[in-house]
């Protein structure tokens, strides 16, 4: 099976700081996007059990770089990196464009990204790819389990209520969450072979898409303004045994007339 | 006299006990074929040191006598065993040692040999009984009664009891020169033996004499095999015991290594291997153990002896002679790994490691004959239960407690290397701490951005590093007209560096700490700084949890950033940092004058820069319960619950009662074990009561070694365990000095105030908040300080221990 997982890197969560008109500072200090790293997961996982080859594919700025080797580590074959200065600025829509070409390019059976990202929080990249390439998409996957004799995938959705098991013909493209289970922390061992693994750098030219339709010239959005959110007021911690501790919280909310 | 005459066939005496020697030399040069297999250990250095480790350890046997009557049992058996070994010498060489020592000073060296042999002799015997009388009666929950331990128990009895007999006999039939000397055998052979016939004395003196030399050699054969091994392996495994820093773990080349850490006993240095043929299994490294002691399933002594069972494995089948064809009919491959006892849980029998790389080691086993694929078993789950491997809080009690100085925490750590490094195999929670240390530089998770937030509300700004050498080098550069620094000498900008650590910088209770501190500082007028955000985790968790890869990054980090402000002196009050940043950053060229927050303040004490007046007393009324966040907290730092007063004369009903829990890190690693007690002692008001396990034998309070990110699954909790001893002295407060250890006593005491068993009165508290509390400033009725110096009614009441 063949996998192609999207992997973004975002600022690590906590430290985000916006820069010059509103922009997310992505000079330094990213990671790999949380919810990247629970597909990403899921599919080393698939790889493991019905073989084939897991490559990664990230668009972004040099300092992405960590985050795309810490995904070979963790067992990623080879990585595609779409870097090109003036991709900078690009809002979800160009994103979604310069994904769907770069994955024309590339052989899969499934393609897996996570169902949003820390800092960007749209949630809608990956809608926007399964749309231009006519993927079946399969989203808040919990589960993911191919059958690759019938060359089709059955998936866990998270519904209001519960799951709906979903089913579509491979290649097929899913967003899944974080109960398909917690990444795996990487070994040294696969740091060292990380090292030896290929990443492949593609221009925007590369991909095919033309300068014009990317960047923040060709956004369709702007951010006006941002604020930090109020710091939260300083919390009680009740650190008494069950019994003693729910009479802790009751006297607590009673005072401040809430019970 | 002769012995050649008087022993009947004394000529096959000498040839039986040299090949009872060669037997003994082959059998132990099959164990040294298995060191050859491991990898080295450098133990050629540091002769002198070398040698007054053989003379404390093996010699004076120090430790042994901190049990003392055990103690005494061990000396006089071990030195009946020296005495005992020049008579053997004596009897199979035809009375050559004799000889030679009775030739000076008239015969009376031989005389005082004879005669304290004599007395050992008997000494041995009743110390033989009262180690049989433990084994089978008493029964101390360390010991293991085994039929080796029983063996070795007869067969020393033996060989003496013999002795004696076989003398008093001979002394009756021939008489002896010396036999005055002879104080037991002599009187024992006139009262039992004169009545007898010559013939009689004769048969039961050759009886009695065959038996001793055949038991001799018996012994010599049965020893290499035997867990008494230690009585020719003591004097090697202490004379090259660790010399570094007891705190310091071994270096690790993240670049060049083969295998990351220790998977199999090939992977450990041939000391480590010494170390399992020199254990006795005494069991008091299991005694001290607080993770056995609060039922989980490691046992350090069953640890090491399953080391020792590991290479005796691959030993099997290899010929006792280099050379020979090995042993058909043994099959080592499949022989099972055999179960060490006094083991909780299972121990999965796992099959060979087959995809362990064929190393250097492996290459010399082969050629060394030995059973490469018991070789290649890995220890966790053969010597040592997976759990295990990760219920070690690194606290040291076991290496304390070992009498021929063995090493389990370095070679625990070396299992969870490899476990982290190359099979990223670890309990699910230290991802946490493991992603947190990388990307936010402390296991807490909290921003870098926060690292100063601690300090915010002081009536005092906290200097950082970095501000202070850009001011110092601005207001140089403006040549010498602002406040020039020269008033101070031309002393540095920054005399003091406080490394105030992640736990005072991000936990809520631990910031307490740091506000006391930092008003200490202040009020001693030491010209202080902190690295603010340019700090990081000092990486002590990563490196003891295995997680050498993020440890070198963070410790490199810091080498780096220290470097830059090269502090004179660096104060900080986890003793975890303290521990890492002296000991092991010279590993990466950070060599540093660190002293632990406790060392600096009783220098401010004992130096007067402190005057500690404020009597800290029982509290009038109930505490802050000790569990509401940072509800108790006043501006500089003072615990609410405890009542500052001015000292009255005479009152001494309101003093107010406190145990002090000495930190594994602290105290048994870095032997700071006064200043926070006189530190104590100077606050007044405070009256100390010592826990029975104190000092080097303190009880761990379960977060060491990265347990403080890990949950705490099997058996009860160990800071309950420790809690509960603190509560045992009656102390109404628990004195900390370490942030973890705080953090442990504190949940500790919430839990058994909860469950009943203890006062909400009872608090934990750091010695700093203590001392600070107590400083003048902390409360307007404190008298003014008397600025001249030393002496008069403010000094008085300052007292400093040593």
């Amino acid at each position: 099976m063949r996998i192609v997982v999207l992997l973004k890197a975002v600022p690590v969560v906590g430290n985000e700081k916006l820069v010059d008109g509103w922009r997310v500072d992505r000079s330094a200090g990213l990671e790999a996007n949380g919810n990247d790293e629970y597909v990403l997961e899921a599919g080393l996982k698939l790889v493991e059990q019905h073989g084939g080859e897991l490559v990664t594919l990230t668009m972004g700025p040099t300092p992405a770089m960590e985050a795309i080797r810490k995904a070979l580590a963790m067992g990623a074959a080879r990585a595609v990196h779409v870097q090109d200065p003036v991709l900078a600025g690009s809002d979800t829509l160009a994103t979604g464009l310069v994904l769907a070409a770069a994955l024309r390019k590339m052989e899969y059976d499934l393609v897996l990204a996570g169902a949003d990202t820390s800092d960007g929080q749209g949630g809608i990249v990956g809608a926007a790819v399964a749309t231009r390439l006519g993927l079946p998409y399969l989203s808040y996957a919990a589960h993911i389990e191919p059958d690759p004799s019938a060359e089709t995938i059955r998936v866990r959705r998270i519904s209001a209520a519960g799951y709906d098991v979903i089913e579509a013909p491979m290649p097929a493209f899913v967003a899944g969450t974080q109960l398909l289970g917690e990444p795996r922390y990487p070994s040294l061992r696969g740091i060292m072979q990380a090292r030896s693994k290929e990443i492949a750098t593609w221009t925007l030219a590369d991909v095919g898409v033309e300068a014009s339709s990317v960047g923040s010239s060709a956004a369709l959005t702007e951010v006006d303004s941002a604020t930090p959110p109020p710091p939260r007021a300083g919390a009680t911690i009740v650190r008494e045994a069950p019994e003693i501790a729910a009479e802790r919280i009751v006297e607590f909310l009673a005072s401040r007339r809430l019970v | 006299m002769s012995l050649a005459s008087e022993v009947p066939l004394y000529p096959l005496a000498p040839l039986i006990f040299a090949i009872a020697v060669v037997s003994f030399a082959l059998q132990m040069g099959r164990h040294l074929r298995v060191f050859r297999a491991a990898h080295p250990s450098d133990v050629a250095n540091r002769a002198g040191d070398r040698l007054r480790s053989l003379l404390r350890y093996a010699i004076a046997q120090v430790r042994m006598f901190r049990d003392r009557r055990a103690g005494t049992m061990h000396a006089a058996i071990f030195w009946g065993f020296v005495l005992l070994t020049v008579g053997t010498a004596n009897r199979v060489t035809a009375g050559l040692v004799e000889a030679v020592l009775a030739w000076p000073l008239d015969g009376w060296i031989w005389r005082v040999v004879v005669a304290a042999g004599q007395l050992l002799a008997v000494a041995v015997l009743v110390a033989i009984v009262y180690a049989a009388f433990r084994r089978v009666v008493t029964r101390p929950a360390r010991l293991t009664l085994s039929r080796d331990a029983l063996l070795v128990l007869v067969l020393i009895g033996g060989i003496v009891a013999t002795e004696l007999v076989a003398e008093a006999f001979r002394l009756a039939r021939y008489g002896d020169p010396y036999e005055a000397a002879t104080l037991v055998s002599w009187p024992l052979g006139r009262l039992v033996a004169a009545p007898l016939s010559p013939s009689a004395q004769q048969a039961i003196f050759g009886v009695t004499w065959w038996a001793n030399i055949l038991l001799v050699c018996a012994f010599l054969v049965y020893l290499p095999g035997s867990k008494h091994l230690h009585i020719a392996t003591a004097f090697f495994n202490t004379a090259f015991r660790k010399l570094a820093p007891r705190g310091e773990l071994p270096p690790m080349d993240l670049e060049s290594e083969t295998t990351f850490g220790v998977r199999t006993i090939a992977d450990l240095g041939w000391k480590d291997l010494l170390d399992g043929f020199t254990c006795t299994e005494c069991g008091r490294c299991q005694s001290q153990c607080p993770a056995w002691a609060t039922g989980k399933p490691l046992n350090p002594k069953t640890f090491i002896m399953g080391l020792r069972q590991m290479a005796v494995d691959a030993e099997e089948g290899v010929p006792i002679l280099p050379g020979m064809p090995r042993v058909p009919w043994i099959r080592p491959s499949d022989a099972p790994a055999r179960p060490v006892a006094d083991v909780r849980g299972t121990v999965a029998g796992t099959g060979a490691g087959s995809d362990a790389a064929p190393g250097a080691g492996a290459r010399a086993a082969v050629a060394a004959g030995l059973a490469t694929a018991a070789l290649a078993r890995p220890i966790v789950d053969t010597a040592m239960p997976y759990d295990a491997v990760w219920d070690c809080v690194t606290c040291g009690a076991c290496v304390e407690a070992c009498p021929v100085t063995i090493e389990h925490v370095d070679k625990i750590v070396g299992l969870r290397r490899n476990l982290v490094l190359e099979d990223s195999r670890f309990p699910q929670e230290a991802t946490t701490a493991f992603t947190n240390m990388e990307r936010h530089g402390n296991p807490w998770g909290q921003p870098r951005s926060a690292r100063l937030d601690w300090a915010k509300g002081l009536p005092f700004e906290v200097p950082v590093a970095a501000d202070v050498l850009a001011a110092a080098a601005s207001s140089d550069s403006n040549g010498s007209g602002g406040p020039a620094p020269s008033d101070d000498g031309g002393a540095a900008p920054i005399e003091v560096l406080y490394w105030v650590g992640c736990a005072a910088a991000f936990d809520d209770r631990n910031r307490r700490v740091a506000r006391a501190l930092v008003t200490c500082l202040q009020e001693a007028g030491v010209r202080f700084a902190v690295l603010g955000q340019e700090e990081s985790c000092s990486g002590d968790p990563a490196r003891r949890m295995g997680n050498e890869y993020v440890y070198q990054m963070l410790a490199q980090a810091n080498v780096e950033t220290l470097n830059r402000y090269a502090p004179p002196l660096i104060v900080t009050a986890c003793p975890h940092c303290f521990n890492t940043i002296s000991n092991e950053y010279p590993q990466f060229g950070g060599r540093y004058e660190v002293v632990h927050h406790s060392q600096y303040l009783a220098r401010l004490v004992a130096e007067g820069r402190l005057r500690p007046l404020t009597a800290v007393l029982a509290a009038a009324e109930t505490g802050d319960g000790s569990g509401t966040g940072d509800e108790g907290q006043t501006a500089r730092g003072v615990p609410s619950g405890t009542v500052s007063a001015p000292i009255l004369p005479g009152d001494v009903a309101r003093r107010r009662t406190i145990t002090y829990h000495d930190s594994c890190y602290l105290t048994r690693y870095n032997g700071v074990f006064e200043q926070p007690r006189a530190v104590l002692a100077a606050v007044p008001g405070l009256e100390l009561r010592e826990m029975e396990r104190n000092g080097r034998q303190s009880f761990c309070c379960g977060a060491g070694g990265g347990r403080m990110w890990m949950e705490e699954r099997r058996g009860i909790r160990i800071n309950a365990e420790r809690t509960r001893q603190a509560l045992e002295t009656g102390a109404s407060a628990v004195a900390t000095a370490c942030p973890f250890c705080l953090v442990m006593m504190r949940d500790g005491v919430a839990d058994a105030v909860a469950a009943g068993a203890a006062s909400t009165e009872v608090q934990t508290i750091d010695i700093a908040e203590l001392l600070a509390s107590s400083l003048p400033s902390s409360r307007s009725l404190a008298p003014a300080t008397d600025a001249s110096g030393p002496g008069g009614a403010a000094s008085a009441a300052v007292e400093v221990e040593g």
